[in-house]
């Protein structure tokens, strides 16, 4: 029989007890710092309370996707805001993704113009405020855009000072009219989404299509495949196992950039938020819907990044 | 062409090939070459005389600045098109294998000939598993790279370029990165293609595969040819310094 090991030097033993102690330290804080608050809270007489969420908001917003007026209670305006941060996020990581992407790669190509093109794309983008760029976006470019007939169009595509028209678009009394209005607003705040996330996810592509071992594009030379296939084929499957988690990071801050939006008046949570804070005055209840709401989304992008990153890692050995 | 001549057919031909890196070094200086179809010629020589740089011009991997290469009766210059053509008539094999990790050994065979041939996957894959037979790893067909040994992944890797029907393989230090155990393996493949009459220009140094197999024998220094030679007369014989100078230092 093997002698007893003291449980300070026990290899199993001991990881377990530093395990529980962390926790219960954990739990310590959060208790105190719990506690702090609904003192505090009841001794300004300020107990939570979401019985609000219930009274008309009596303010409008200027784009929503479920019907809401301002005889709407404050619960409907916060989740018109939500949804409405949602549609710019979806529609800035799916953009951001084709811009980055198609920039990343372009970093590669044999055209030094589009090569120097791409480098410098991304170092202006990575190096001015968001903020800044958003507020030059919206008031010079945007509001600068011409209406009416001199608007710009394409087949499908209007974009006036009026907003972005898709599908289809007639105009009619100097007003254009198509299937599809997205507010300018809107136009702006995804654009300038778009071409900022776009700069850091084309460093994320670029660094992954780096970490691939030159001698697979030589292999994949040498067995006749063009460099757009070698490109599809072999270097980009490997290249989405170092790509995928640096993406995470790229999406997660576009969530929290979106919030930017008040900075153009689009209505989105955080402007609806923050107009609900100044009516009601329930700062601790709306800061926490807040962050709730955000750490959803961010939860959210992550776990889908991370099932995707279980299916780029798989295999191999 | 007739079957008489076939054995006096150049497969590649190498004439006053400079090559300057970007960084200045002139890696290779008025080299020739001419290997005839069913030929193996072994390059031999010390680190850095431009073994690789040689072998890789050969297939458009390494540009060169003056001279000019032919191979199978395609000049490798500027045209696009013609450099495309080489590569899919050249097969080569790298020291590191450079099997592609993500897809299984089957794919590994099959992937090119699907997109550069436009052949039926169907047909390319009865072709692969026939060729995994032939290499001895034929139960490993639906395993990942990363799953077998490195004398296993070299001869996938033969195999992976034989799937392409080339009418030339390039052997770059075939062996160099393998556990002793394993080189056997693979020089055994190599001399089963060539007595197949697959022509081949190997990088290498098992003097044992370049008595057995070669041809002829290259000797390169400094980027230049010193000796080109029959094996028995190479080994025994060599002629220029250089080759003396090599020889003591391998044995
Ligand atoms: N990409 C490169 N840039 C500059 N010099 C290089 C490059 N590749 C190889 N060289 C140099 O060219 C010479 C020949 O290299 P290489 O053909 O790899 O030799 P070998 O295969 O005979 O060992 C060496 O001196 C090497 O340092
Ligand atoms: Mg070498």
């Amino acid at each position: 029989m093997r002698a007893r090991i003291p449980w300070w030097r026990h290899r199993r033993v001991l990881p377990w007890l530093i395990q529980a102690a962390a926790a219960l330290l954990v739990l310590l804080v959060i208790s105190a710092l719990i506690s702090n608050l609904v003192v505090n809270l009841s001794a300004a007489g300020l107990l939570l309370s979401w019985r609000w969420l219930g009274t008309p908001a009596g303010f409008d917003l200027g784009e929503t996707l479920l019907p809401y007026g301002a005889g709407d209670p404050y619960w409907l305006a916060l989740l018109s805001g939500l949804l409405n941060s949602l549609r710019v996020i979806a529609a800035a990581l799916v953009g951001a993704t084709a811009l980055g992407t198609a920039v990343g790669l372009a970093s590669f190509s044999r055209n030094a113009l589009l090569r120097s093109l791409a480098r410098v794309y991304v170092e202006v983008i990575r190096n001015c405020p968001l903020l800044m760029q958003l507020l030059f976006w919206y008031f010079v470019v945007f509001l600068g855009l011409p209406d009416g007939a001199s608007a710009l169009h394409l087949p499908g595509v209007v974009l006036a000072k009026s907003g972005l028209h898709l599908g289809p678009a007639a105009l009619v009394d100097g007003v254009w009219r198509a299937p599809i209005r997205l507010s300018l607003e809107f136009t702006a705040l995804l654009w300038a989404l778009v071409v900022y996330s776009g700069a850091f996810i084309a460093e994320v592509v670029r660094g992954g299509v780096q970490a691939v071992p030159p001698g697979q594009w030589e292999a994949a030379r040498s067995l006749g495949l063009r460099p757009r296939d070698s490109l599809a084929r072999i270097v980009l499957p490997q290249a989405l196992r170092v790509i995928v988690p640096g993406l995470n990071n790229q999406y997660i801050a576009l969530a929290k950039n979106s919030s930017l939006a008040v900075a153009v008046g689009y209505g989105d949570l955080y402007s609806v938020a923050e107009t609900t804070l100044n009516q009601t005055g329930r700062a601790i209840e709306v800061v926490l819907i807040v962050l709730g709401s955000y750490l959803l989304i961010d939860l959210a992008i992550s776990a889908l990044m991370n099932g995707l990153n279980r299916l780029v890692q798989l295999h191999e050995r | 062409m007739t079957q008489a001549l076939a054995a006096d057919v150049v497969m590649l031909e190498a004439r006053g090939v400079n090559t300057w890196y970007p960084n200045g070094h002139h890696a290779l200086r008025n080299v020739d070459l001419t290997v005839h179809q069913g030929e193996v010629v072994v390059i031999m020589g010390p680190s850095g005389s431009g073994k690789s740089t040689f072998l890789r011009t050969f297939n458009g991997l390494e540009d060169f600045q003056t001279g000019s290469i032919i191979i199978d009766g395609i000049n490798i210059g500027d045209d696009l098109r013609q450099r495309d053509a080489i590569r899919r008539e050249v097969g080569m094999v790298f020291q590191q294998f450079n099997l592609f990790p993500h897809l299984t050994v089957l794919d590994n065979l099959t992937l090119a000939p699907v997109l550069v041939r436009g052949r039926a996957k169907t047909q390319v894959e009865r072709q692969a598993l026939e060729l995994l037979e032939r290499v001895g790893i034929h139960e490993q067909a639906h395993k990942y790279p990363g799953q077998l040994s490195g004398g296993q992944q070299q001869r996938v890797a033969i195999a992976r370029s034989l799937c392409m029907e080339p009418r030339l393989m390039l052997f770059d230090e075939p062996t160099s990165a393998l556990d002793p155990e394993m080189v056997q393996e693979v020089l055994q493949v190599m001399q089963e293609l060539a007595a197949g009459g697959m022509t081949m220009v190997v990088v290498t140094h098992e003097v044992r595969f370049a008595r057995q197999v070669a041809d002829r024998v290259v000797l390169m220094a400094d980027g230049e040819v010193l000796e080109i030679a029959a094996p028995e007369q190479f080994f025994s014989n060599p002629q220029h310094p250089r080759s003396q100078q090599f020889l003591s230092q391998i044995n």
